[in-house]
């Protein structure tokens, strides 16, 4: 087969350059500039008949009937995409709970290690006590009615030391000298 | 933010140490440190009586039911302290002498005295800490030769002494260890 003479923009021999052009001069998917070029060269009659042949083929293959997927491959596909999706999936949520995590959790987790911080500096001052047990308690109780009793005691005790001292200091024995200098005064 | 929940943490430990310093017993009005008589005799005390905090409180519960009017005054006390010395005569000028400079620190201090006994033998000292227009504290220096006859007593609290006479009359004295 004879190729007409095409002068090349690369290196590579310009017949080589049509034909690896060709499906996509069909498709559309040339530049403008590569498209003129391609159109230059359908001024031959060659490669006119190539681009029909080649239009031909692809619509031939075109109207060929779609084989079916056998089912296991359908499957497997699914599984996969299936598996990517959940991939995706957590890694999205991954990022959104990073994202949480920077915007709320921090200052939350601060703000936790602060108040564990202050539960620990109270407990650290009030050291926990253990509940004092049932005897511990009665015996507790009987020594809060000793000091009350013991209290009354030395008030009572007192009162009457006041009295008695008060009393004798000053009223018994002022009374007791009066009387004495009455009966001791000589008679007039 | 950081700085927000910096500033809160910093406030709400300031908080926690200001109520933890209002709540302490050795900053009520009424307290006394019984240490002092104990450093007086150079042996450990013969008698001795601690009742506060948690314990005051269950001991309160536990004449709510048999004796009420107990347990209301108990329910306004904050700590009960006792603490008792065998004296001999020979020491008793000693002893009572520290008292009675006790009582006049006492007195110099805002205490209130109440009973002041001088005798040959025996020395009794009664004085009450008077706060925001109620007895808030209450000390009693018992100064006499004999075993367990010398006592320092601490009451902290709310008192009512009328209440105390009315309870204390109501039980009978003896050796704490026969309670």
């Amino acid at each position: 087969m004879r190729y007409p003479n095409v002068q090349p923009l690369d290196s590579a021999s310009p017949n080589d350059w049509l034909d690896d052009r060709l499906e996509a001069f069909l498709d559309g998917d040339l530049t403008p500039e590569e498209a003129a070029r391609f159109e230059r060269a359908l001024h031959d009659d060659l490669w006119r008949a190539e681009l029909h042949l080649a239009g031909k083929i692809r619509d031939g293959l075109r109207t060929l009937p779609l084989p079916e997927c056998p089912p296991h491959v359908t499957q497997a596909v699914l599984r996969e995409a299936r598996r990517r999706a959940r991939t995706e999936g957590l890694h999205r949520m991954g990022e959104a709970l990073a994202r949480a995590w920077r915007l709320t959790a921090k200052p939350a987790l601060a703000m936790a290690v602060l108040v564990t911080l202050i539960v620990a500096a109270a407990l650290l001052t009030h050291p926990p006590r253990s509940t004092p047990a049932r005897a511990e308690v009665e015996h507790a109780l009987a020594e809060v009615k000793w000091t009350l009793a013991y209290l009354s005691e030395v008030g009572r005790q007192t009162g009457a030391s006041v009295h008695r001292d008060v009393l004798d200091a000053h009223v018994f024995a002022p009374m007791h000298e009066a009387f004495e200098t009455l009966t001791q005064a000589p008679p007039r | 933010m950081r700085i927000f929940s910096l500033i809160s943490g910093l406030l709400l430990l300031g908080l926690s140490g200001a109520a933890h310093a209002q709540n302490r017993l050795e900053d009520a009005p009424g307290y006394l440190d019984l240490g002092v008589f104990e450093s007086w005799f150079g042996a450990a005390p013969t008698l001795e009586v601690n009742i506060k905090g948690p314990l005051l409180r269950l001991v309160a519960e536990a004449s709510r039911y048999d004796d009420p009017d107990l347990a209301e005054m108990l329910a306004g006390l904050q700590a009960i302290q006792v603490i008792g010395f065998p004296l001999r005569r020979s020491e008793f000028g000693d002893v009572a002498r520290r008292a009675a400079a006790m009582a006049d620190r006492l007195e110099a201090e805002g205490w209130d005295t109440v009973i002041r006994v001088r005798k040959e033998d025996e020395q009794v000292d009664m004085h009450v800490k008077v706060h925001d227009g109620e007895i808030a504290g209450m000390v009693v220096m018992v100064v006499q030769p004999g075993y367990d006859e010398t006592v320092f007593l601490n009451i902290v609290g709310s008192i009512d002494p009328e209440q105390i006479g009315r309870l204390g009359r109501k039980f009978n004295i003896g050796h704490l260890e026969d309670w």
